[in-house]
């Protein structure tokens, strides 16, 4: 099964918020992120990634900053949710909530 | 003979001939990104010239990158946080002119020069600061507020009280400098030295207050 564009796009914010949530993290982390957290049914582009990622940066809800990994050396850029992203999070956690359980019911009375 | 770093600098080379050149840090993101997805493919036994070719269709063709990048807009510009910039360079331009003919006419020494300038920029700059925090609790409380008018004001403010911070430090440092010299003391407590002062603690704590909030966001140590 593969998720229809709109779904995709409309998604990816808050499965973006969500993740860094957890803690700080990089554009190829999140897309495994991502992959893993769907069992491999939500598979992002760097096309689609980055552009919502640099969004959600001018829009001001996370901040980046470039560091060396520990783990190769390269110089990665990473990042982390501001206090106006874990607002972002939260508003976007309850909107989710009610569509999902809009659907359960619908789908479960049908 | 598949040459790895050769053919990202070639990838590079042809992406930053599209609308994606002039952000040379989307370039570094996305071979960073190639980088990791060829290493993780070359691991699970993959061979470099399949994984590489993989990698490289797995981010996305040039026109789909610049089509996707072409969506993303920087945050518009604060009016607000604009004019209590320039405010500051106004002061910083019409005090050196002040100052500068004192100077050259020969009733300002250097040292009282520079230090009469340092102390009425980073003044200036600490007031307009908050003159800016006023301002943005009237915006909030129009409501006319969102998060990306929180980071310009926070990136306003940093570079507002980073200039008072380091030209307070000068100028009072400079006027020591210039009571030992007149007055045959360093220090005397006395009003301006202990206003001084205040405006540099001050100004040392916003400073620290924005730079760990930078860092708590950042989740650093």
């Amino acid at each position: 099964m593969k998720l229809t564009k709109d779904l995709v796009a409309a998604s990816a914010a808050p499965l973006i918020l969500a993740i860094l949530g957890d803690g700080e993290s990089y554009g190829y982390a999140i897309i495994q992120r991502v992959r893993d957290l769907s069992a491999g049914r939500i598979e992002w582009t760097d096309g689609m990634l980055y552009p919502v990622l640099h969004r959600l940066e001018a829009q001001g809800l996370v901040t980046s900053r470039w560091r060396e990994s520990a783990e190769t050396g390269r110089r990665r850029k990473y990042y982390a949710l501001r206090r106006e992203g874990r607002a972002a999070m939260a508003e976007q956690k309850e909107q989710w909530s009610v569509v999902h359980q809009a659907l359960s019911t619908a789908w479960g009375a049908a | 003979m598949f040459d790895f770093e050769e053919r990202i600098g070639l990838w590079k080379q042809s992406l930053s001939a599209s609308s994606l050149g002039d952000r040379p840090e989307v370039l570094d993101e996305l071979e960073g990104h190639v980088r990791d997805e060829v290493e993780r493919l070359v691991r699970g036994g993959e061979a470099p010239e399949r994984a590489w070719a993989a990698a490289v269709e797995r981010v996305g063709s040039r026109e789909q990158l610049a089509r996707e990048f072409a969506k993303v807009h920087e945050a518009p510009a604060w009016l607000a946080g604009r004019v209590a910039l320039l405010a500051v360079a106004v002061v910083a331009v019409l005090t050196g002119w002040v100052v500068g003919s004192r100077l050259i006419a020969g009733r300002f020494g250097a040292l009282l020069a520079l230090h009469v300038f340092s102390i009425t920029v980073a003044y200036a700059a600490t007031v307009i600061v908050g003159a800016l925090c006023a301002w943005t609790v009237v915006s909030r409380a129009a409501g006319r507020w969102g998060a990306a008018r929180a980071t310009a004001f926070r990136s306003a403010a940093w570079k507002l009280s980073a200039i008072g911070l380091v030209l307070t430090i000068v100028g009072v440092a400079l006027g020591a400098w210039w009571a030992r010299d007149h007055l045959g003391r360093y220090w005397g407590w006395d009003g301006k030295e202990v206003g001084g002062l205040c405006v540099l603690l001050w100004n040392g704590v916003i400073c620290g207050a924005l730079h760990r909030g930078r860092t708590r966001a950042l989740n650093l140590r």
